[in-house]
């Protein structure tokens, strides 16, 4: 059987759907291995299933039976971003069925999904962290760290089971909702604290491993956010002091090596006025990814699939080098006006700039059925210059040749983001983008 | 055994494997080939996908169709509800997933008879991921539902009568 045998991939499955899907096809495409495709029946007809060499129907991209069933004729799964990515459970079935899993082992995806047991991990390789603890002793932590703090799910991040408490007066009703949000999101109801930091920005760190050595790829800025979920990313990060940034890569790199990582991942860091401390590792492909390729020319999906063949890694940390400056946008079927209120339907006209530059990572063409099933994302609109401000002209000119019709979407507002003038001198922290109000 | 079937590719009657018909690199040398040209426009149409590519002052602008550009089916979302006399409609803010509960194998919010004020939540929509509560928008008795639990609904849809 093809799959158990070591070397090369020739058949990959993408257990996944959208752009990301639509991204790691493209990649299989270039490297001659055959693209196969999870679809669920509302997907049956997208994009990436029009793209994809084979399409296998799955009733759900969170049935591990069924996405491992699906993967049985290939050598390895490719699990995307979402979903199963970061479930260790995925990552030991395809290891039973001979599958390889693209990404990183189960004992580091479950060590890096415990948000408290990758604090802990940072603690260990000496990377700096926020005063905080476990929600258990809720009330002993907020009296050592003070309000306002923040209350964090265990389980996962995306926002979810998050929640700002400005004083010991709201604490518990806090605690109870994120409680009930996070057991609905990650069937873990467990919630941690921390310091709160209202100014500070998100920069996050790339790694690669082999699971004997790290490399770092730069860094991104994810500061432009909204229900504590990214808008906006660039790489690298604006007006960074030279030795904090430095400091940043060489605390990824700990965490990595302390992990024995293997793939693609990314540390979080949270940039405040005395320094940075550890916020999460993500140990997957990231939706930011292109950024990162753009300033680097690597294709991350490239070296995940080399690391999962069992390659070492194919750069030293010296041969990594950033060129010019690159900007995202995610353009998301969401109304602005209406508090960032979902909008489903049909897609009357898609046109996207195209040029020196320019990448645009999309599912969506004319004709494409929008479900309210997923998630917003509609397509990432990358751009990247010589240095910030002239990729923030590219930027501003490709925004206004795209067009996505039929459904509200947040281009108007990328448009005003990029013209503001906070925005163009850069290094905006995360309370920037005003919050809407709370369904 | 799991619930995993093997469909034909979408655009594969030939049972050759596909081809990303163009990628973003093909269409940014396309482009900078164009630019030499006096040329504001290319369209390209084969089987598999068509082109469009527009000169514009700032820049090109593409249109890329793999297939069909036919609209897409959409989900069939449950039939509307006429309100009758006398009751209100308690009305979906979105289009989505309509539930009962507050998750799998919870009691729901409020069932039939239960008596409701406005602001009462009697449900929650699921649309892309994001729940959003469903109030009764009127204070009085809840009738009853109109559509069963985890239905897709649209935007506006009826999904429980109230008696002011």
């Amino acid at each position: 059987m093809s799959a158990s045998e070591p070397g090369r991939i020739r058949r990959l499955l993408v257990a996944n759907r959208g752009e990301i899907a639509v991204r790691v096809l493209r990649t299989c495409c270039r490297l001659g291995i055959e693209g196969v495709l999870t679809v669920t029946d509302a997907d049956a007809r997208s994009l990436p299933a029009r793209l994809a060499d084979r399409v296998v129907r799955v009733p759900s991209y969170l049935d591990v039976d069924a996405v491992v069933t699906a993967a049985r004729t290939c050598d390895a799964l490719h699990p995307g971003y979402g979903f199963l990515s970061e479930n260790p459970a995925l990552a030991t079935a395809c290891a039973a069925a001979g599958v390889r899993f693209v990404g990183p082992s189960a004992a580091t995806l479950a060590a890096a999904g415990d948000k408290l047991a990758a604090r802990e991990h940072a603690v260990a390789a000496g990377v700096p962290v926020l005063p905080g603890g476990p929600a258990d002793s809720a009330r002993a932590i907020a009296a050592e760290i003070g309000f306002p703090l923040l209350v964090k799910a265990v389980g996962g991040g995306g926002g979810r089971g998050m929640r700002r408490v400005a004083d010991p007066a709201s604490l518990d009703a806090a605690l109870d909702e994120a409680r009930a949000e996070a057991g609905a999101a990650f069937a873990d109801r467990r919630l941690y604290l921390e310091r709160l930091v209202d100014a500070g920005r998100h920069v996050e760190v790339q790694l690669l491993g082999d699971g004997v050595r790290v490399v770092h790829l730069g860094d991104r800025d994810c500061s432009v956010q909204r229900r504590y979920q990214k808008l906006l990313e660039e790489a690298p990060a604006p007006h960074l002091d030279a030795r904090l940034r430095a400091d940043m890569h060489a605390a990824a790199v700990a965490l990595g090596e302390h992990l024995g990582y293997r793939g693609a991942g990314t540390v979080e860091f949270l940039v405040h006025a005395d320094g940075f401390a550890f916020l999460e590792i993500n140990a997957r492909l990231q939706v930011e990814h292109p950024v990162t390729e753009a300033v680097t020319g690597l294709d991350l999906v490239a070296e995940q699939i080399a690391i999962a063949e069992g390659q070492p890694l194919r750069m030293a940390q010296d041969d990594v080098t950033v060129t010019g400056h690159a900007i995202e946008c995610r353009l998301n079927a969401e109304d602005p006006d209406r508090g960032f209120a979902p909008s489903p339907g049909t897609v009357t006209d898609a046109a996207f700039p195209a040029g020196e530059g320019i990448r645009v990572d999309t599912h969506v063409q004319t004709g494409t059925a929008v479900t309210a099933d997923y998630d917003s994302l509609l397509a990432k609109l990358i751009v990247h210059g010589p240095d910030r401000a002239q990729a923030l002209r590219v930027l501003r000119d490709a925004l206004a040749r795209t067009t996505i019709d039929g459904i509200a979407t947040t281009i108007g507002l990328h448009a005003a983001i990029v013209a503001d003038p906070d925005f163009a001198t850069g290094a905006v922290p995360t309370g920037w983008l005003p919050e809407p109000a709370r369904a | 055994m799991a619930g995993a079937t093997v469909i034909a590719p979408i655009n594969d009657d030939t049972g050759a494997p596909n081809v990303d018909p163009l990628s973003p690199q093909d269409a940014t040398e396309l482009i900078s080939l164009l630019d030499q040209l006096p040329v504001d426009e290319l369209e390209l149409s084969t089987e598999r996908f068509t082109l469009s590519l527009r000169r514009t002052g700032t820049g090109w602008v593409s249109r890329t169709t793999v297939g069909s550009s036919t609209p897409d089916d959409q989900p069939v979302a449950a039939a509307a509800v006429a309100v009758p006399d006398g009751l209100v409609g308690v009305r979906s803010p979105l289009p989505g997933t309509f539930y009962r509960s507050p998750r799998p194998g919870t009691p729901p919010f409020v069932g039939d008879g239960d008596s409701v004020e406005s602001d009462t939540v009697v449900g929650l929509v699921e649309t892309m991921k994001l729940f959003t509560s469903v109030a009764a928008g009127a204070a009085g008795t809840l009738v009853e539902f109109c559509v069963p639990d985890a239905t897709s609904v649209e935007q506006d849809a009826v999904v429980a009568l109230v008696k002011p």
